[in-house]
């Protein structure tokens, strides 16, 4: 196994793909690290969005406070599953940042890195939107053209009802 | 040796169709190779009906009973024992790996669910599912409800792209006759109405 995609974001839930990246896969040679930027924050009209009102999202939110705000909370998350992973030097790993739609960003990476298989968590989304549409997994289980494993640990109690999203503590 | 393995037991649920076989170079090139491979294989009692998603339990276990001891049940079993002994062979475990087959009928991905924890697998590798055009779009697909209903990691194994057949000639019949239908009774409608303008 060559390359193996890893979509990450700051939710408690994603560190499990950490676990099952150590325990489960082969070692791959190059590891591709995404992190997709929200840039909408959580709100659940990003899916409503076409591609001309994202990038107008994008220009008017280029330079802002909120903007640089998003990319040094990237730089964080990228930069801690990278420690986790490299192993010490021994796996190469690529960090990705791209902002938009979680799951179509994700399979463009997939697609421009020519990966093996992707890994990913079960969250991302908010209770209701895994109500009205399941996980971003399930997106990218419906799309992707490589196999995709979904890592499950400390996801569970996340699909409660009334449980807020755990915040980072990277 | 066993305990050396990293992964205990990886639960392999496989179906006859070709893009199940995907679970296979999934398994060799991905994952470490687990202590225990339990080999599942969900037979589809109702053949290719798409009514086993509105069965009950009750109702299921009802069509269960009767045919157990039937020409039916047996072709079944045969085919399941036939597809499992396939990838058996195929898994070609190295010889510290033990296996396990295990055959039921049911719902699919209920049935998936209920064997990985029952064997207390760690992790679930399954193939796109086998259903196609018209049953997918009706009931969603195995894969999907198995990946957001399992307490485990799910690997899905993907067809690859040249198989791509997102309409079955199955498909083409069911679109064909909905509309002869609707066509046949707009007809009757008609004639209908227009008997009923004669009355008047």
């Amino acid at each position: 196994m060559k390359k193996v995609l890893i979509a990450v974001d700051e939710t408690e839930g994603s560190k499990s793909v950490l676990s099952v990246f150590h325990n489960m896969v082969r070692p791959p040679e190059t590891v591709v690290l995404v992190h997709v930027q929200r840039l909408e924050g959580k709100s659940m009209m990003i899916d409503m969005l076409g591609e001309a009102e994202m990038s107008t999202l994008r220009e008017s939110l280029r330079g802002t406070e909120h903007k640089e705000a998003l990319d040094r909370q990237s730089q964080k998350i990228l930069s801690y599953y990278k420690k986790e992973i490299d192993n010490g030097g021994l796996v190469s790993v690529k960090s990705v940042v791209r902002d938009g739609v979680p799951s179509e960003e994700i399979m463009k990476v997939a697609q421009e890195e020519g990966v093996d298989l992707i890994i990913t968590g079960c969250g991302g989304k908010t209770v209701m939107q895994r109500l009205v549409s399941g996980c971003v997994s399930s997106d990218l289980e419906r799309k992707a053209p490589v196999p995709v494993l979904v890592a499950k640990e400390a996801c569970e109690e996340k699909h409660a009802w009334g449980v807020a999203p755990i915040g980072a503590k990277i | 040796m066993l305990e050396d393995r990293l992964v205990k037991k990886i639960l392999i649920a496989v179906d006859d169709t070709k893009g199940s076989k995907n679970v296979l170079s999934v398994f060799h090139n991905f994952v470490h190779q687990p202590a225990k491979v339990i080999l599942l294989h969900v037979a589809r009692l109702e053949g290719r009906s798409i009514m086993i998603d509105m069965l009950g339990e009750a109702e299921l276990s009802t069509l269960k009973e009767m045919l157990s001891g039937t020409d039916h049940k047996a072709a079944v079993d045969k085919r399941a024992d036939q597809i499992l002994a396939f990838y058996s062979k195929e898994l070609a475990l190295d010889g510290l790996s033990t296996l396990k087959t295990v055959r039921r009928d049911g719902v699919p991905s209920e049935e998936i669910l209920k064997v990985a924890e029952e064997e207390g697998a760690e992790m679930i590798i399954l193939g796109q599912s086998g259903k196609r055009g018209f049953d997918r779009f009706i009931t969603g697909k195995v894969a999907q409800y198995v990946e957001n209903n399992a307490k485990v990691p799910v690997l899905v194994a993907k067809r690859p792209l040249m198989c791509e057949e997102p309409y079955t000639k199955r498909d083409a019949y069911a679109a064909v006759s909905v509309t002869t239908a609707i066509m046949l009774a707009l007809f009757l409608l008609g004639i209908i109405l227009q008997s009923g303008l004669h009355i008047h």
